[in-house]
């Protein structure tokens, strides 16, 4: 083994020069999707506030205030999922691929948390508004308006679900991905 | 930093560095497409990260770390497939004549195969050192101790070494 055996590998490895013409116009592109992408993000957060301000002053009383609670609690469990999840694009210059493995794994822990918690508010809030239509749908109060009101309710729990088990799988792919890197960098070191 | 600094020196790195970038990529994604997705949030990331230069490393240095740390979120994301494929690696190169570009042309593809089939701790370290950076630098981009980067390459020449004379034969 000598230095000029890896000095004539670099010689070769160094030769290869590939054509990078669209890379610039490509990047510029998705650097651009990717801040569309944080701004729709925050919208949607923002828009679940606005909402719930306007549940709360169109019509004040007891219901309209816990569906705005709940609104405002999702939209700011969304903003600080954002912030959480965005973060890390702003992070690749860390000190070290160590230091930047291990930030991964934090942020992705992170998001399972948040994504757990932002599962079971969900499904709290469906829960509570299931029996709330139920209950009036048994007291007599519109009951059509409250059958439908039940059915959508429905297809927006099958809805979350759906989402929130895709979100969490992703992430759990991602962290699982994460740890056996992490482990298998270890074993080396 | 003004927006227009930034194009500019993003735009300057790209030119000074963008090979070793493709090449870096392609050491960890052998599926063109995939390698295709990983230059391109290699190269986002190094805009996004550009204003957190601080000369503190040499520029190289610095967009080899990012490049890495990008690979990295990549191979959690996208891990390789466990079965080998068997597609070229279509980084061209340069040569004088049809028939010295062609033999050159397959030494460095193998070299690209060796490197790719490398286990990910020794492919680190070898992707930094083919790309000239000193055991010191690559210790600081890896986070690692210079004499653990040592050890890594003294191992990752003996695979690609071995690598290498399979491929030959």
């Amino acid at each position: 083994m000598s230095d000029r055996e890896l000095d004539s590998w670099a010689g070769a490895w160094q030769s290869n020069v590939p054509d990078l013409g669209p890379l610039r116009k490509r990047a510029a592109r998705e650097g651009l999707w990717l801040r569309v992408i944080v701004a729709n993000d925050a919208l949607g957060s923002l828009g679940c506030l606005a909402v719930a301000v306007w549940f709360v002053l169109d019509e004040p009383d007891l219901l309209r205030l816990v569906i705005a609670g709940g609104l405002a609690a999702l939209g700011a469990l969304g903003c600080v999922f954002t912030m959480q999840n965005w973060r890390g694009l702003w992070q690749d210059g860390a000190a070290s691929v160590r230091d930047y493995l291990a930030q991964a794994r934090a942020r992705s822990a992170a998001r399972l948390r948040w994504i757990r918690l932002g599962g079971w508010l969900l499904a709290a809030e469906m829960m509570f508004f299931g029996a709330v239509i139920a209950w009036r749908w048994q007291a007599g109060v519109d009951p059509g308006k409250a059958g439908r009101a039940l059915v959508l309710l429905l297809v927006l729990c099958i809805a979350a679900g759906i989402f929130v088990g895709w979100l969490l799988r992703r992430e759990r792919r991602n962290a699982a991905g994460l740890e056996r890197m992490a482990a298998e960098i270890e074993r080396e070191t | 930093m003004s927006r227009e600094h930034r194009q500019q020196q993003f735009e300057q790195v790209l030119a000074d560095h963008g090979p070793a970038l493709a090449r870096l990529a392609a050491a960890y994604e052998r599926r063109p497409a995939l390698r295709e997705e990983l230059l391109q949030d290699i190269a986002v990331a190094l805009w996004q990260a550009l204003p957190s230069f601080r000369g503190d490393a040499s520029m190289k240095t610095f967009v080899l770390r990012v490049a890495t740390n990008r690979a990295m979120t990549h191979l959690a994301r996208r891990p390789p497939p466990t079965a080998g494929l068997d597609e070229a690696v279509d980084l061209p190169a340069d040569g004088p004549s049809p028939e010295v570009a062609a033999d050159v042309a397959s030494r460095n593809a193998r070299l690209m195969r060796a490197v790719e089939d490398l286990p990910l701790p020794m492919k680190q370290v070898m992707s930094l050192a083919l790309e000239g950076l000193p055991p010191s630098d690559i210790a600081a981009v890896l986070g690692l101790s210079e004499s653990n980067v040592g050890v890594r390459l003294h191992r990752a020449k003996a695979k690609l070494r071995a690598a290498l004379v399979n491929t030959h034969e």
